[in-house]
């Protein structure tokens, strides 16, 4: 072995990490070869030094940092999670699909029953000819805020009402449809009434934005064919 | 005998390692509190002794037993694993981490470790004494800084905490024979630093 392969093994030797093989080897060197033997004195006495000039291990100050662990703790992601836990991204994905289906939802029936949510489907449920009274005064209900909106028509109406309204109009006008069918044969009068709702729902339905003319006519129907009126009657049979 | 705790609950000083793990594990924090207690002083001596900061030593702990919880999950029961060994390695990790994170801002304002806040053993009466240990702290301080963070850490787990390379090999996770390269490499800086203040009188005549 050369004397730099026995540099390598003077460290080992020193921190009694040599087998005895190989620590009698490195002995019998440093017996013989003087350089190598001045440099495990040196490295003794450099380990000597180091132990001397060790420093003293302060005190943690425990109780500053259980108080840093516990914060750090308590802003850990995702942690003490139960068996059936998920990633974040699954929850953030979940919520997305939950506001998305919601909507439909909403968008479906909501708006369907005219912004009426404790309200049956009336226009979509089948309902037989005797029980029509009911579902009409329900339909007049639903029809009154859109009607009494344009017979109190001024020029400063709100864009974003009449778009709202032209929404309301479409689900009445379906409603109205199938409440036609219904009262038909039973009471020419409500038929009557409802075909003159149905004109002044589809103006209100093909209304456009900014439209300043067609609301004055809408007042006017409203008024010339008594709708209003008729409404109350119908309402209270 | 028993350990008290300020709120009144207790755990058996000799009570089971990996049960108090268990306890941790399932949300109990008096286990998990009894558990890092018995493992911090060696952990935070490992950290100032890496770093010679209180503060930097402070934060190496935090960042250990919150990193330990945060993988608390992760720790093997079923090969016979054993707590303090793995919390051990985390902190050897975290203090290899801090120092490559905060080495350049250290380096920008303060010395890595500065020897001012830190006292040693050398409570010598002669002021010759007291100032050659010193110069040698100061010497060892240097030459460490210029090590990888790596070496360093090789170096201070063999030397002061008194590992063999093949447990330093284990805990970092490397060869046996890099840990004894990476040794040799540290151990030969701190030697050539400290030649000047070593006189060859003090070691030529001493024998095996």
């Amino acid at each position: 072995m050369r004397c730099k392969n026995y540099k390598e093994k003077i460290i080992l030797y020193l921190y009694g990490e040599l087998d005895e093989k190989i620590k009698a080897e490195v002995e019998s060197h440093m017996r013989e070869c003087a350089d190598c033997g001045r440099d495990l004195a040196y490295t003794r006495e450099v380990f000597k030094a180091l132990d001397e000039s060790q420093d003293v291990i302060p005190e943690a100050s425990w109780e500053k940092c259980w108080k840093e662990i516990n914060k750090g703790i308590a802003e850990e992601p995702g942690k003490k999670r139960s068996f059936f836990a998920l990633p974040r991204w699954a929850y953030a994905t979940a919520a997305v699909l939950a506001i998305f289906v919601a909507g439909i939802l909403i968008g479906r029936f909501w708006l369907a029953l005219g912004g009426k949510p404790s309200r049956q489907p009336v226009a979509l449920s089948p309902v037989s000819a005797a029980s029509y009274q009911p579902v009409l005064q329900n339909f007049i209900e639903d029809l009154k805020p859109v009607l009494v909106e344009y017979a109190n028509y001024s020029a400063k109406k709100e864009k974003e009402v009449i778009v709202m309204d032209k929404e309301v109009a479409r689900n009445l006008i379906i409603q109205n449809i199938l409440l036609r069918r219904i009262v038909a044969e039973k009471n020419p009068a409500a038929l009557q009434f409802l075909e003159d709702v149905d004109i002044v729902l589809k103006e209100i339905a093909n209304l456009k934005s900014g439209d300043q003319q067609t609301p004055p006519l809408i007042k006017e129907l409203i008024e010339q064919r008594g709708i209003l009126f008729k409404m109350e009657i119908f309402k209270k049979i | 005998m028993l350990n008290e705790k300020k709120n009144g609950l207790c755990y058996k000083k000799s009570m089971d390692e990996l049960a108090l793990v268990r306890l941790a594990r399932d949300g109990d924090k008096e286990a998990l509190r009894t558990l890092f207690e018995e493992n911090k002083r060696k952990i935070f001596s490992l950290a100032f002794q890496y770093t010679k900061n209180t503060e930097d030593a402070e934060d190496i702990l935090q960042e250990t037993f919150i990193k330990a919880y945060r993988f608390l999950d992760k720790f093997d029961f079923q090969n016979g694993a054993s707590f303090s060994p793995w919390l051990y390695r985390i902190g050897i990790n975290c203090s290899i981490d801090y120092l490559r994170r905060h080495k350049r801002d250290k380096e920008k304002n303060l010395e890595f470790g500065s020897l001012e806040n830190v006292s040693s053993n050398d409570a010598d009466s002669n002021p010759e004494h007291a100032r050659h240990s010193k110069e040698i702290r100061e010497k060892i301080e240097h030459v460490l800084k210029k090590l990888s963070g790596r070496q360093r850490m090789v170096f201070i787990l063999r030397h002061y905490q008194q590992l063999s390379t093949k447990e330093i090999a284990e805990y970092m996770n490397i060869t046996e024979g890099s840990v004894k390269t990476q040794l040799f490499r540290a151990v030969s800086a701190v030697k050539e630093s400290l030649r000047s203040l070593i006189m060859e009188s003090d070691y030529e005549m001493q024998k095996l």
